[in-house]
């Protein structure tokens, strides 16, 4: 194999060299997360169990309410759990809440806001013990650049519009190197230019650097477009946690399927129908299907979106 | 772990950026208003006393003066309220609680922040009102002299006004508690309820013991040679004031410690 051959291969990888080579790295564990709110009584997340391994980025998605910000504010102790558990790095987090301050957090835009962007990442870095000068004007600096924000760093945060929030939120979140970023819809209220600077972003700082992201939106194709990995909740229940797939498909409809399907093992089917995943693989089965004299009744293609999964389909 | 040094820096450098800070500082106005009122002869400043001012009583009065006044009650309530409640309503402490994990220490610094800056306040406000004094009020020789202090009645002004100050720490811990389970606003209207009704239940037999209002009028009306009286009236204002604090303080850290953000 060529090494152009191969440099292109790599480039092809979701996830970090390191991941293929020395194995999953599983940074987050929840192990049946409930949360039921006192005051409401409601269950905001329902035996919740899930991984999130190093360099990978998960897509959290779900209608609102379904659970995806409790489950974020779970996992940053902001919301107490009222079972289940948490580990981090195959430590019990709530016996290790310290280690919170390697996540980089944004889930809500909250600023003191009558301090100016400069001011208010200062205070944060003094937050996570840093307290060389030189070093947070480097740090604050860095990430004010890398937002594009570094002209407006003595500007005050009620000045700001919601776009430029949004990006000294991200900053706030990327101000250190973080294993874990919790990221809550970080693309609402920015510009086409903003979004790609923020999706490219999540991208380098998971496959270059090896971070887990955890992220979500409610655009879903900015979801499908930036993760490697999808969680689905709804009323606060895991229901799909996968590699969202969503090549095209063909569901073909065989009469008297129930009796003779038998005779397709190697064939995925759903429900009554089979699926073929290539389209190079449908003459096959099509030819096998009439020569067992069975009649096809219909062939569908069918492209799945995250939109079928939303919908529950 | 961060110390509590740092954390308390964070806070100082928030608290000082507030600007309730500026309407509390609006204070200096009273004692400038009233030496310049005094100086000038003004027919709004009546003085009825047998003996004439000198510094130091000038000093605890302008003190027990800015004390009568509730706005300035008020605004400290204000201060400490929005200063947690005001950060947990608009999310700013998420930010905080992320990195500093051990909530009390964040309770603890901003409790110790704004005590801070009421005592810096204070003392800037005696340092003004004496020179207030000394430019202008003390040029009025009907009504007083240039001396600072009368050994005698020392302790008894001391006392009231440390007893004054002690007070604005009790609303400070108070309103700050209250801004740990109700919004800012809602802590505020509490606030006042309870704190007028405390200042009248010292007019009441037998509940009037459990009223800071009581021993603090008892301060201020004891004879100030009565070195002993006024003692033993300060000690107990301290407990009760002192105990009101750390009642305050402990319930608002359990709170804030374990409510969800």
């Amino acid at each position: 194999m060529g090494n152009k051959r191969l440099v292109a291969l790599i480039g092809e990888l979701r996830l970090p060299i390191s991941y293929y080579l020395e194995g999953v790295v599983v940074l987050i564990q929840f192990k049946e997360v409930t949360k039921v709110y006192k005051s409401s009584k409601v269950k905001a997340l329902d035996s919740f169990s899930a991984e999130i391994n190093a360099g990978e980025i998960i897509g959290l998605i779900g209608k609102n309410g379904s659970g995806k910000t409790t489950l974020m504010n779970c996992l940053t102790n902001n919301i107490h759990i009222t079972s289940g558990e948490i580990f981090y790095e195959g430590q019990n987090l709530m016996d290790n809440k310290e280690k919170i301050a390697e996540f980089g957090i944004l889930i809500e835009s909250a600023f003191v806001d009558y301090l100016n962007a400069y001011q208010n990442l200062e205070l944060l870095l003094l937050a996570e013990g840093v307290t060389d000068k030189k070093q947070i004007k480097e740090d604050v600096e860095r990430v004010l650049s890398l937002v594009g924000l570094i002209e407006r760093k003595k500007d005050f945060v009620k000045t700001f519009s919601f776009g430029m929030k949004q990006r000294l939120g991200l900053a706030q979140a990327l101000l250190r190197d973080k294993k874990l970023l919790i990221l809550d819809e970080p693309l609402v209220g920015l510009d086409v230019l903003g979004r790609d600077l923020v999706k490219s972003l999540i991208k380098d700082l998971a496959k270059k650097e090896g971070r887990a992201v955890i992220f979500s939106d409610h655009n879903l194709n900015e979801v499908k477009d930036v993760c490697d990995r999808i969680i689905y909740i709804d009323n606060g229940k895991k229901l799909f946690d996968d590699i969202f797939d969503d090549s095209k498909r063909y569901l073909i409809s065989v009469d008297d399927s129930e009796k003779k399907h038998g005779s397709f093992p190697t064939f995925e089917r759903k429900g009554d129908k089979i699926i073929v995943h290539d389209s190079t693989q449908l003459n096959d089965v099509i030819i096998s299907i009439t020569q067992q004299n069975l009649k096809i009744v219909d062939i569908e293609v069918s492209e799945p979106s995250l939109m079928t999964l939303f919908r529950g389909e | 772990m961060l110390n509590s040094k740092t954390v308390f820096l964070i806070e100082w450098k928030k608290i000082i950026k507030r600007k309730e800070i500026l309407a509390l500082f609006s204070m200096l106005a009273i004692p400038m208003l009233y030496s310049l009122g005094a100086y000038f002869n003004s027919s709004i400043i009546v003085f009825n006393s047998d003996t004439k001012e000198y510094g130091f009583s000038f000093l605890v009065n302008m003190i027990v003066f800015v004390k009568m006044l509730f706005i300035y009650f008020l605004i400290t309530a204000l201060f400490a309220a929005k200063s947690l409640g005001g950060e947990i309503e608009n999310r700013s402490i998420l930010l905080y609680t992320q990195r500093i994990t051990d909530r009390a220490k964040i309770y603890k610094a901003k409790i110790a922040g704004l005590y801070s800056v009421v005592a810096l306040i204070t003392v800037f406000f005696m340092i003004f009102s004496i020179v207030m004094y000394y430019l202008f009020t003390v040029k009025r020789e009907d009504i007083a002299t240039a001396q600072f202090i009368k050994p005698d009645e020392f302790l008894g002004l001391l006392y009231v006004s440390i007893g004054i100050v002690l007070l604005y720490f009790l609303v400070i811990s108070f309103s700050m508690m209250l801004s740990t389970f109700l919004k800012s606003n809602t802590a505020i209207i509490i606030f006042c309820v309870v704190f007028i009704a405390f200042t009248f239940l010292g007019k009441f037999p037998v509940v009037k013991y459990i009223s800071f209002e009581y021993y603090l009028n008892g301060l201020m009306s004891i004879t100030p040679t009565d070195h002993t009286q006024l003692t033993i009236n300060f000690i107990l204002y301290t407990l009760l004031v002192g105990g009101f604090i750390v009642i305050c303080n402990i319930i608002g850290i359990r709170s804030f410690s374990r409510r969800d953000l």
